[in-house]
């Protein structure tokens, strides 16, 4: 099924360290050149996610806005869904969510191990879904305990709900719930392809029609990058971070290129980010990202399609350059 | 000078009209907007964010956030993004929680005073942008850290006497809850003053507000009876008994509401109330009727009252009207 390329678009992702001035320009602009959605990832200590995806709501007039990576371990179901519901009344038909476990490391600064941690995310999604409904809920999660919680407020269209994965498994549980996959950033297509089908697998399985499975949204964030050599480096240096998860390992094993995590990981323990860097040769770039010049950013972007990924995220860059590419990527793909 | 005026929002009407009203409330000289966080209906960070873009320098305070399902950095999070967009306008106001809604949600609110002293303690340390390490009652801090941004005032609301000394000993402010008698609020700011004293608190230093249920109608027969189907509803807690008792000459039978409420009958529990109560523990008459009953609170030591606007479309525009009455409209339409 993931083997027929699909139609896709492609939207902006924000990380919460822009300032909101920034961020409310550049969402206006993508709007403007087509950008299918805008994301917003929750990383603890950047902005909020809920409340940007209100700041940016009310700086655009229809593109759909998407607080992403809301992790069970820090946030409640019944404050998540009174939120989202909120933000929905506000600019109905305009609101989705994903829910993801969220950055370790960062999670135990705030004293949180992430146990049963796949467990938990599914949990959550569940939780969310069932409050929508407006009933009371009775619900034991593994980071939460509903008693009867019920929202009142009316969702005035559907809020749309993903799981973030960062691995086949997470992908697969993903599959048995109700909710659209999002792939995290730095994946290789293979990876991202393989990740899709062990959700469409899981959501077959669980009785979904193929029709039904075929129509459920897929969403990958990945880094952009011009070939000016300073934006292709940032992009290598924000891999470089990102390629020291260990959870990387199989991505990175699929991609068939010679990269040393190892390294990568010693480096980054000892905050030598330009070692790790300097571990993450252009071939990984390239594959890894949607870097270079415009018809190779396209060519990158029909790659994740092709993996059945419907709609690419990307980050618009910290240079007016940047974001000028971005924007004609945008305008080029989604037409 | 005249006296300021807040709006506060119970999260129970449309966001459009609470756009509506906010830009009403700024326009008729309201200091403030509230946005009280009631579980289950609108949730007060997305709503104080949403009203930034129909206002120009009212102040926001998403309000009654409880540490048991908001932990500190998530809020800090928040709140500094709120201020980021709204400027210095900001306040955040902090409490337990109603304890019915919180045991919906699977959590216990256990020792609420230790609980709210970490909790201001946290967020301040959050806003101060070093990492911070706690080992609080109901969380831990590692070493979490903010990246961005600034804090803003910090409102503790309670009604309990413990709670309200922390208040004066650590707020910026305190907020005292709706359907107060001027007796009880009397009896709760004495408390604020008791741990503003404990804590060697300048006089002023800390902001006395507090909310002001207020029903307004042409008709103040109408305005009255609708106050009281709120006040029912608010007395099916026991939380109010020490409220209730302060007005002993209106007999009110707090047992048998809670009883109507238990057994789904709120009608019933109408039988309880004497049309008396509506304006002993809230404002409600005609528009001059409520402009005095006003008056009575802002002379019981608040600095900060604040009225909700609801009703009908009639109803808001003479709400409106007071707050510009009282407040002399110093923003202008």
């Amino acid at each position: 099924m993931s083997q027929v390329a699909r139609r896709g678009r492609i939207g902006i992702r924000f990380e919460g360290f822009e300032t909101l001035e920034e961020a409310r320009s550049i969402a206006a602009a993508a709007e403007a050149a087509g950008a299918s959605s805008v994301w917003m990832t929750q990383h603890l200590g950047g902005r909020d996610a809920l409340t940007l995806a209100g700041v940016i709501a009310g700086a655009t007039r229809s593109i759909r806005v998407v607080p992403s990576n809301l992790s069970p371990f820090i946030a409640h179901p019944t404050t998540t869904a009174m939120a989202l519901a909120t933000l929905a009344e506000g600019v109905p038909g305009r609101v989705a969510a994903s829910v993801g476990i969220g950055n370790q490391l960062d999670l135990s600064q705030s004293g949180i191990a992430t146990r049963d941690a796949e467990v938990a995310v599914c949990d959550f999604v569940a939780a969310l879904e069932r409050l929508f409904a407006r009933e009371p809920v009775h619900l034991q999660g593994v980071t939460f305990r509903l008693e009867g919680a019920k929202l009142t407020v009316a969702l005035p269209a559907p809020v749309p709900l993903f799981v973030t994965a960062l691995q086949p498994s997470l992908a697969g549980r993903a599959g048995s719930t109700g909710a659209g996959l999002q792939l995290s950033a730095g994946f290789f297509p293979g990876f991202a392809a393989r990740c899709v089908q062990a959700y469409e697998a899981a959501a077959l399985a669980a009785g979904t029609s193929a029709a039904a499975v075929a129509a459920r949204p897929r969403a990958a964030f990945a880094y952009f990058g011009t070939d000016a050599p300073e934006s292709f480096e940032g992009v290598r240096r924000k891999l470089a971070y990102l390629l020291r998860n260990k959870l990387m390992a199989e991505n990175l094993a699929l991609s068939g290129l010679a990269i040393d995590q190892a390294a990568i990981i010693d480096c980054v323990s000892r905050r030598d980010l330009d070692g790790a860097a300097r571990r993450v040769p252009d071939e990984a770039v390239e594959a890894f990202a949607v870097a270079g010049s415009l018809k190779r950013c396209g060519e990158r972007a029909e790659a994740f399609f092709a993996a059945g990924i419907d709609e690419l995220l990307i980050n618009v860059g910290s240079t007016a350059a940047e974001r000028e590419a971005a924007l004609a990527l945008i305008r080029a793909v989604n037409g | 000078m005249a006296p300021t005026l807040g709006v506060y929002f119970d999260g129970f009407s449309s966001t459009a009209e609470m756009l509506e009203v906010a830009r009403g409330a700024e326009a008729a000289g309201a200091d403030s907007l509230w946005f009280a966080q009631h579980m289950g209906f609108r949730e007060a960070m997305v709503w104080a964010t949403a009203a930034v873009s129909v206002t120009r320098d009212i102040r926001l305070v998403p309000t009654a956030i409880s540490p048991y399902l908001w932990p500190p950095l998530p809020v800090a999070m928040s709140m500094a993004t709120l201020a980021e967009y709204a400027g210095p306008r900001v306040a955040l106001a902090v409490s337990v929680g109603n304890l019915l809604n919180l045991s919906e949600s699977g959590v216990e609110a256990v020792k609420p005073v230790r609980v709210m002293r970490e909790y201001v303690r946290d967020l301040r340390a959050l806003w101060a942008g070093a990492p911070v390490q706690a080992d609080a009652e109901i969380y831990r801090l590692r070493g979490a850290k903010m990246a961005f941004g600034q804090g803003c005032p910090l409102y503790v609301a309670s009604t309990g006497p413990q709670v309200l000394r922390l208040a004066g000993e650590v707020g910026d402010g305190i907020l005292l809850s709706g359907a107060l008698t001027l007796a009880s609020c009397r009896s709760m700011l004495a408390h604020v003053d008791e741990g503003m004293a404990q804590g060697a608190r300048a006089p002023g230093s800390v902001r006395k507000a507090g909310f002001i249920l207020m029903s307004i109608a042409e008709d103040g027969a109408v305005a009255r009876a609708e106050m009281l189907r709120k006040l029912a509803f608010l007395f099916r807690s026991r939380g109010h008994a020490t409220n209730i008792a302060s007005a002993p000459d209106l007999a009110i039978d707090h047992a048998a509401i809670m009883a109507c409420y238990a057994r789904h009958d709120p009608e019933a529990a109408l039988n309880y109330l004497p049309e008396a109560a509506a304006t002993r523990f809230a404002v409600a008459g005609t528009p001059g009727e409520c402009r005095d009953q006003l008056a009575a609170y802002l002379a019981a030591g608040m600095d900060e009252p604040i009225i909700e606007v609801t009703g009908t479309q009639r109803q808001r525009h003479l709400a409106l009207e007071v707050i510009a009455d009282v407040t002399g409209g110093r923003r202008g339409a």
